[in-house]
């Protein structure tokens, strides 16, 4: 356990940047903004649906991917960028717990910069369910898509670039050509916790909400799975 | 301790490392190249840092990218000057002591540090430091858990003349206790300083292993050069050359000559006999390329290679 902390902490620290926080603050405060105009809006008719879309089309497409394609790749990435994966790699430690770590560390961020906002956007606009559909659906969001994005910048020296080419191209294009690509989309999944547990209908909620929780728990095990592998076998810098 | 079997190592189309076997047991070994040779790849296959495409490197029988509890064993000073930000020496040091799994990381972070003469109580981060200072943090927390292989890749540079000669103290010092300490530099007059072992690395291969001075009297087919002073240079450069021990003479002064000779025992036999034949007085009889520089400049230059260091 205390080498799994000083790994967290190790990567927790050296993720955590003055312009990442402010950025996602920002952000964040974007979000309840324009949730407070439309709460707000002489066109409100019906608080949970219009909640839902905000929540969708804000958090669950933009603000909790990219916060976990941030922190996500940063976590392995940046460590293999500035060189110093050595002194955390060439340690008798088991690769599950680096990958861990990482995985750890990113949500931590992401969690915070992503719910938090979701949770005040929905209560501003409606009341009830809604709120707690953020709450889940954003969280689960952003718990796979960090699990991901830690295996991409691991992988790649050009993580961003994939992960938005992966968010834009996938996530926002590809999953809605029906329900079996969608079940292999992390949004897909979270647009229908929301939807189910906000009862409002989505484009994108396919799914009920077990079987959306089930499949982002399988997509973060299968990412930490390979996150784990590819720390065994990687070429450390 | 350490053992490459026909080990190479290529990136797409460029080898980095050509069929290289070797063996390291106690004591320091310098690895030395000009850049590209392969050093930094050999260092980091030892470490199980990069796979080998070909080959097997093993510690112990063991293979250190299956087995991680096989980096126990290892130290590393990376030649990179990339440390955690917003980290002290002290947690810095006590990290490696964490992951290694020391009962008290802290007392041992602290006891590294000192050893290479860094403040454990600098609340400054590393990042901040100069270049030796990193370098010394680096060896500090490569020594934490007393390695039994310590790994060094250009540790002296950034050092100051003092720190440099203190470090290789402990190298030195760390090679004496029975540990399997590689080196790689290229500051070469230094590296003769870390112990008699050196392997010498070219194009991705091993060119040369073995002490220094029999690596250098292998070289038979390299003629030694020295530089001879006396009171009557040309007498003594035309009896030496007609002794036949000498392949070459060169009159570079009122008093000097420079040698070549392939047979380094024969000519020194051969000075006293010839200074009485010609009643010379020979003050100095010195080797010129003696040294590492020299040796590690005929092993690299092959022609075409251009033999630079």
């Amino acid at each position: 356990m205390r080498v799994l902390l000083a790994l967290y902490g190790t990567i927790l620290r050296a993720v955590d940047t003055r312009a990442r926080r402010y950025g996602f603050v920002a952000l964040g405060a974007l979000g309840v903004l324009v949730a407070w105009s439309v709460s707000r809006s002489f066109f409100l008719i019906d608080p949970v649906a219009d909640a839902t879309t905000l929540l969708d089309v804000f958090n669950l497409t933009f603000l909790a991917p990219v916060a976990a394609l941030v922190f996500g790749t940063a976590a392995l990435g940046d460590p293999t960028d500035d060189n110093t994966l050595v002194y955390l790699w060439l340690r008798p430690v088991a690769r599950w717990k680096l990958a861990l770590a990482a995985i750890a560390a990113a949500v931590t961020f992401v969690l915070p910069y992503s719910v938090i906002p979701a949770t005040i956007e929905a209560a501003i606009v409606a009341d009830g369910p809604v709120v707690r559909a953020a709450a889940v659906s954003s969280a689960a969001a952003g718990v796979a898509y960090s699990a991901v994005f830690v295996l991409l910048g691991l992988v790649s020296r050009r993580s961003l670039v994939w992960g938005i080419g992966y968010l834009l191209i996938f996530e926002s294009f590809i999953a809605r050509g029906g329900k079996s690509l969608g079940a292999l989309s992390i949004h897909a999944h979270a647009a229908s916790i929301l939807a189910r547990t906000a009862e409002v209908k989505l484009r994108l909620g396919y799914f009920t909400s077990p079987t959306a929780l089930v499949s982002l728990t399988a997509i973060t095990l299968i990412a930490a799975s390979v996150t784990t592998r590819r720390l065994g076998r990687a070429d450390v810098p | 301790m350490v053992e490459f079997d026909h080990v190479s190592r290529w990136y797409r189309k460029v080898v980095a490392v050509s069929e290289v076997t070797l063996s390291l047991g106690p004591g320091v070994t310098a690895l030395l190249g000009p850049n590209g040779a392969g050093k930094s790849t050999v260092l980091r296959l030892l470490c199980g840092l990069t796979a080998p495409s070909q080959g097997t490197v093993t510690i112990w029988g063991h293979d250190p990218r299956r087995v991680p509890a096989a980096m126990r064993f290892i130290g590393i000073v990376p030649q990179h000057e990339g440390v955690f930000p917003n980290m002290g020496p002290l947690r810095f040091v006590e990290l490696a002591g964490v992951l290694h799994g020391l009962d008290d990381p802290r007392a041992a972070a602290i006891a590294s540090l000192e050893s290479v003469e860094i403040d454990p109580g600098d609340k400054r981060s590393v990042e901040t430091y100069s270049k030796g200072m990193k370098q010394r943090v680096k060896i500090a927390q490569a020594l934490v858990n007393g390695p039994a292989i310590v790994v060094a890749d250009e540790p002296l540079n950034g050092l100051d003349p003092r720190q440099r000669r203190s470090l290789i103290e402990t190298f030195a010092k760390l090679g004496e206790q029975g540990r399997c300490v590689v080196i790689s530099s290229h500051v070469l007059d230094e590296v003769e300083r870390f112990g008699s072992r050196v392997l010498v690395m070219a194009q991705g291969r091993l060119a040369a292993e073995g002490d220094f001075h029999a690596i250098r009297a292998l070289m038979d087919d390299r003629p030694h050069l020295l530089r001879l002073r006396c009171d009557r240079p040309r007498e003594m450069a035309a009896r030496l050359l007609a002794g036949g021990t000498v392949s070459g003479a060169t009159l570079v002064g009122e008093d000097r000559i420079e040698i070549q000779t392939l047979d380094l025992p024969a000519f020194t036999r051969a000075v006293a006999p010839a200074a009485r034949a010609v009643d010379a007085l020979v003050s100095e009889v010195r080797p010129l390329d003696d040294d590492l520089e020299s040796v590690f400049r005929y092993l690299v230059g092959a022609p075409g290679t251009g033999g630079s260091v």
